[in-house]
This record gives C-alpha cells, structure tokens and sequence, in this order.
C-alpha cells in the first residue's frame, strides 16, 4: 500500500538528498531557527525532528544497519502511523521557509527533505484538500481559482478603463496575447479575482516606465502550488505551460507578479522540473522595478508614502531566490521612512503562512501561534505599513495583524511603487 | 470539523469558518457570520453584495470576478473593500455562504 | 600488545572498507543537476560554505549558542588529536616536550566537551525525542577512546586501553553517525553551491543579515 510513496523516495533520492539525510548528527542547534519552535518550543518543532521522520524510513531502506537492526538507529517502515505523523509534521508545522537550512553547521536541506516527504504523501493521496484542491483546479482550468478566458479578458478591459483614467492618458493599455513584446507579465488569479489593485498598480509602473508588456490569456497564472503539495509531475506540467507560452510569444523576459512561491518555484525549479532550459530568462517584478528606478525610466516622489514603513522579505524571493537588495533600494526611492526588522534579507524569519499553509485550514491555529515571531518582529519597528513582495504573506500579515493587534497596513511593492510614481506627463 | 451552534442548531464550518454545507445558508445565519467577521450591522449595501454573491454561487457554482461584483451592485471597488474589511473572499464570500476558495486567499 | 596493535591494524582497514561501501552507495546516486540560470557563483558558495561559512559567527543558530557549537568544536579537535596520538603509538612514537603538552590539552579539553556532550543530550528533552541509540553510542565511543588517549598521554602503559578502545571506534564509524566525517563534506558543499547559485551566499556587504 505504501509502496507509491516508497517509489518516489526511490526516484527522488538523489546525491543532494542523501548527503542531507546521512549528515544530520542531531545537534539540534536548528531548534530556534524555526519560528515553529519558537512560538511553542516542543521536540516535534525543531526541524531536525521533522526531517527524521524521513530519515527513519530512509534508514530502513538504505542503511544496512536500519535494515538487521532497525531498533539501534530507530529505522521504520512507513507506515499508516508513521504517513499521519509525517502529514502532521511536513505539512501541518512546516512552511519549507528553509531558514533552518541556513542555520545548519552541516548543511543538511531540511526542505528539500519535507518536500521529498510531501510528494510521498502526494503519491499516496494524502495532501490536505485545500492544498490539494488547489493544485487539482489549477491543472483542471489552466489557474488556480478556475477563472475564465472570458471573465479575465473583461476584467482586464475593465481595469484598462480605470487605467486610462488614473494615468488620464486614453491611449494607456493594458495588453494581451502581443507576440513580440518584450515583457510577459503573468498575474496571481486572486488579483484578477478579488483583489485587482495591484494588477492595476503594475499596470501604471509598466506605463510610466514605457514597458513593451503583454499578459497572456492561455498562461498567466504566476503561482505554481505543486511546489508545495511536493507533486513533481503537477509541477512540471504547471510551469510547462509558461515556458511554452513565453517561446511562442517570443518574448525577451518573463516577468513573475509579486508572489514568493510563484517565482521561486518558476525562475528557480521550473528548468529542473521540466529537465530543460527555458527559451527566455525570467526575473522578479521587483527586479525589473529596481532597474527602472536605477536607469531613470521611473521616477517616484517618496513623500507621497510618509508613514514608517516596514518590509517582510517572502522567504522564497530572498533566502530561496537571492532577492535581497532590490526591494530595499525600491523602498528607499519610494517612502520617506523605511525601517528594517530584524532580522531581515536572507535570514528574515517566514511569516507563517508560506508553504501552501494558507490553503491547508486544519493547521490554521498552529499557523497563526507560530506567526507571534513575525509579529513582534514587526511590532518592534513601529511601521504603520508592512509592504512585501507576495500575496500570501499579505494575507497571513493581514490575519496576524487582526490576531495580535497590530495596527498596520500590509501592500505589496508594487503598490507602494504607483502611489509614488511621477508620471511622465507630470514630471517638470 | 469545527461547529458554530446558532439558534440551537450545530453547524459545521471548516477552520477558517466557513460553512460547509451551503444549503443551510440564510440570511440570520449572514448576520452571524458578519459578526465573527467584525461587522456588528450589515447595512443594505452589504445586503447588496451578499445576496448578490449567494446568488451567483448558486446559478454557477463558483464565486463571481469582483468585476462582476462592482457591476451588479454598482459599488466602487474600494467601497467593496470598506463594507467588508477581511476582503471579498474571506469576508463577503464567508458571509454569504460560500466555500473557502482555491488558491492564495 | 602486538595483538591490539594489529587490532587496530585491521580495524582501520574495515573502518576504510565500510565507508567505501557508503560511499559507494552515495556515488551511485545520481547527482541533481541545477538548469536554472545562476544568479550567483555555486564555486563561491561552495567555497563560502567551507570556510566562512562555518565561522560562529556566520549563522545565528551559531551565534545564539555559540557555546554549543565552541564545545562542538573543541570535542572535533580533540578527536583529531587522538587520531593522530594513535597513529603515533602505532608508528612506536611518542610526543614529548611542547607537542606532549598540546596533545594532552586538546584531548583533555575534548573529553571534557564529550562529556558535557553527551550530558546535554540526556538532560534536554527535545535532544532525547530527537536521539537514537547511534546519538549516545556513538559519543560515547568517542569519550571513551579520549579518555584512553589521554591516559596513554600521561602513561604509556595505557596503550592496551588506547588500542582496545580505537578498535571499536574503528568498527563502529561506518555503522553509525560517526561517518558523517565523509558525509558532511558533500553536504557542506550542496549546500554552498545551492544557496551560492542563487546569489544567496556568500553574503555581500549589506546583504540583510542580522548582526
């Protein structure tokens, strides 16, 4: 019965795995890297824990000593008891943010060990539903929350209008399906869906930057959840369909929309996922902002964002994408006070809501305890506004701030960016 | 599964609260639900938005574009957003008796 | 005694034996190629991950606890200085004078740190959820070829014990966690490359740490 997640342990075990499920000497110094641990410090938090529960079953399989004397090293054969345990631990108090990783001596990759754990469990039909449910709309309708080719055509006409109207310029547009363009921008469906001020907020900066821009009507959709229900072959189909799109368009980049997992997941793992290089580079919105401010072709006027400001590093733009100084020089011309949290940039702590836990509302308390790190972190700048680069960590600032009290704003950057935007027409 | 008891009845609603079985969905069960939200009176304006979501859900299964939304009630977008300060998606659509929807939300 | 030194002769040559066949299993593998464009250097990350990287005060959880990771340190060079006392007693050699001293600093100061060690694993409950049998076994081994080494530092009527003790260390380090002294090697450098690739590590100046 457990011989499909047992398969994809075979076929995953790669050089990289193993050198991290063989290092680990139980040290335990990852223990108050987790923000899990942290919130509610009980053994099964700390990240090597949780790794173990791999390792057992690693053992049983590939150690000669787990297989005569399975007792001596706890090695175990997975099983009903032990795939619960696992679903409880990889994903119910993980959020595979990595930050333990880099506080390992050794360098064991505790996600690369959870997510191997997860496409187990996926194997066996075990991924909780809403993340599950996720992915499954997703490969089912083209985008995660099933929106329409017909209802995303209208709702881009219709912030095209509210475009034209912002930028007072009838000409302003928001383009489609344009072959030749330089720039493909893809969009997190919740944009288009519920919360469509930051598709128009992108809108305006690709405008006042005179970009060559295009969305596209068959691939736009940035997030890519099989990186966290841990199914590679989901995965590979998903960021297939970007990658084809972005060839045929024949554009020069692809350019991810403010989402941590949707970029991590398609500039980073995408190419591996599918085995093969894409036809075009792909960068980060907040990469490419960064470059308009530092070549001139945006200008923003930071007095128009006057209270303190705040940001959260999403864990996979920055520790697992290298995002680190763009966001700082793009908040730096654009509010008037920036504070940082500490810690921030490669060692910023999750917010709590990342690795699909968001979509998983079993281990909503769990999620929102062990949100207090991030919190405080926050508290303790005295920002009035948190900006990020990702719509999960929005919401999950968004929920931690009506749980602790905080009292704050969160925006994306590119949000931040268009109320401090010059527009051409207006710059003397 | 957790449960809210509401007019000695038990109903189920997943973590996030919202209800499971749209069917028993009405409009005093809305004005509860609206207050676990923070909203202490729902004015006809929220009315507005709610029956026209629990509508729509039931004609075609699914929660309507915000598009749609602004054009059947005529609200702007940010007044939207006002009526409803946990968002359309966990806050309107909860109250209105939807499902928890796919996707970052 | 010629015996024990034969002993360990041979245990050293099963010692070598069962990290090749770990090893081997390990190379067997295949290795995970990275096709996305690099951000960064995976040769500087790797590079980082061996050298700086391993300072205590490269990571937090190293400057948190960097007590933790000293002793961790301190138990490690005391192993090697056993190591290379008993290739000194096999070879019929023994330090005197500057190097007798340093000898018997490091391995007295690396018992000491096995030692406390291994109480720390027993008193902290997350480190005994954590344990297997290996984690104890294992640093006890350790403890107790320091412990021999030492003596035979001070006294070299104590090289039965040494030889006795090296053996089983010797046939215990591919059965248990103690080969991660060939493991963490690999890993290290993965985890380098990796973070090195993506522009992650090593840190630029600025790069948002926490200080």
């Amino acid at each position: 019965m457990m011989d499909k997640a047992l398969e994809v342990l075979e076929r995953r075990l790669s050089r990289q795995l193993a050198a991290s499920l063989e290092t680990c000497v139980r040290c335990g110094i990852c223990a108050d890297s987790c923000h899990y641990y942290l919130a509610d410090p009980r053994p099964e938090h700390v990240p090597a824990y949780r790794a173990e529960l791999l390792r057992r079953i690693y053992r049983r399989h590939h150690d000669p000593v787990g297989r005569l004397f399975p007792g001596l090293v706890r090695a175990r054969e997975l099983d009903d008891e032990l795939a619960e345990e696992l679903i409880k631990s990889a994903y119910g108090t993980c959020t595979m943010c990595r930050r333990c990783v880099l506080n390992c001596p050794m360098g064991v990759d505790n996600g690369l060990i959870v997510r191997t754990a997860r496409g187990m469990l996926a194997a066996l039909g075990r991924v909780p539903k809403g993340l599950q449910d996720t992915v499954d709309v997703h490969l089912e309708s083209g985008n995660n929350m099933a929106v329409s080719e017909e209802d995303f055509v209208e709702t881009l006409e219709w912030l095209e209008e509210q475009l034209q109207d912002e930028v007072d310029d009838p000409e302003a547009r928001i383009p489609v399906n344009q072959a030749g363009a330089r720039v493909l921008y893809t969009l997190n469906p919740r944009e288009a869906k519920y919360y469509p001020l930051t598709i128009l907020a992108a809108a305006k900066v690709f405008y006042a930057a005179g970009e060559s821009w295009t969305l596209s009507t068959r691939a736009w959709d940035v997030t890519n959840y099989a990186l966290f229900n841990g199914d590679d072959e989901a995965a590979r189909e998903i960021a297939g369909w970007l990658a084809q799109e972005a060839a045929e368009l024949g554009v020069e980049e692809v350019v991810m929309a403010e989402c941590g997992h949707g970029f991590r997941a398609f500039r980073w793992e995408g190419e591996n996922w599918l085995g093969r290089s894409y036809a075009a580079p792909v960068r980060g919105f907040v990469e490419l902002v960064a470059e308009y401010i530092r070549t001139g072709r945006i200008k923003l006027d930071p007095a128009q964002n006057p209270e303190p400001v705040t940001y959260h590093d999403p864990c996979n733009q920055a520790r697992n994408g290298g995002i680190l100084e763009e966001p700082r020089y793009i908040l730096k011309h654009a509010v008037a006070d920036f504070r940082e949290m500490h810690p921030h940039g490669r060692e910023n702590f999750c917010c709590g809501g990342g690795g699909g836990m968001m979509a998983m509302g079993e281990f909503a308390e769990g999620r929102l305890a062990a949100g207090r790190v991030k919190a405080e972190q926050i508290r303790a700048t005295g920002a009035k506004v948190v900006a990020t680069s990702c719509h999960n960590c929005l919401d999950q600032i968004t929920e931690l701030s009506k749980h602790y009290d905080l009292g704050i704003k969160v925006l994306n950057l590119c949000e931040v960016v268009a109320e401090a935007i010059i527009l051409p027409g207006d710059r003397q | 599964m957790p449960e809210i008891e509401y007019k000695g009845q038990k109903i189920e609603v997943d973590e996030d609260g919202f209800i499971q079985d749209p069917s028993l969905w009405n409009e005093e069960l809305a004005e509860y639900l609206a207050k676990t939200e923070g909203i202490e009176e729902l004015t006809e304006d929220h009315w507005k938005v709610i029956r026209f979501l629990n509508e729509y859900y039931h004609e075609y299964g699914i929660a309507p574009m915000i598009r749609k939304l602004c054009k059947e009630t005529g609200f702007k977008l940010k007044y939207i957003y006002e009526l409803f300060p946990s968002g359309p998606a966990k806050g309107a659509c909860k109250i209105a008796g939807l499902p928890k929807p796919t996707g970052c939300v | 005694m010629e015996a024990l030194r034969l002993g360990v002769i041979l245990a050293a040559g099963v010692c070598l034996v069962g990290l090749w066949l770990r090893l081997r299993h390990f190379l067997s593998l295949p290795l995970a190629r990275d096709l996305s464009r690099a951000r960064g250097s995976a040769r500087r990350g790797a590079r980082y991950a061996l050298t700086l990287g391993m300072m205590p005060w490269a990571k937090e959880s190293t400057r948190k606890h960097a007590l933790s990771y000293i002793r961790g340190v301190v138990f490690h060079l005391g192993i090697f200085a056993a190591l290379v006392a008993l290739v000194a007693a096999l070879s019929g050699a023994r330090p005197v004078g500057g190097s007798l001293l340093l000898a018997e600093v490091l391995v007295g100061a690396g018992l000491v740190a096995g030692i406390i060690g291994l109480l720390e694993r027993l008193a902290r409950p997350d480190l005994r959820a954590l344990s297997t049998a290996d984690d104890y076994v294992a640093v006890l081994v350790m403890d107790l070829v320091l412990l021999a080494a030492l003596a035979w530092l001070r006294d070299p009527a104590a090289v039965g014990w040494f030889y006795a003790l090296a053996i089983a260390m010797l046939v215990y380090i591919p059965l248990g966690k103690i080969r991660h002294c060939i493991f963490f090697f690999p890993a290290r450098i993965f985890f380098g490359r990796h973070f090195g690739h993506r522009g992650v590590l090593p840190p630029a100046v600025g790069g948002g740490e926490a200080r």
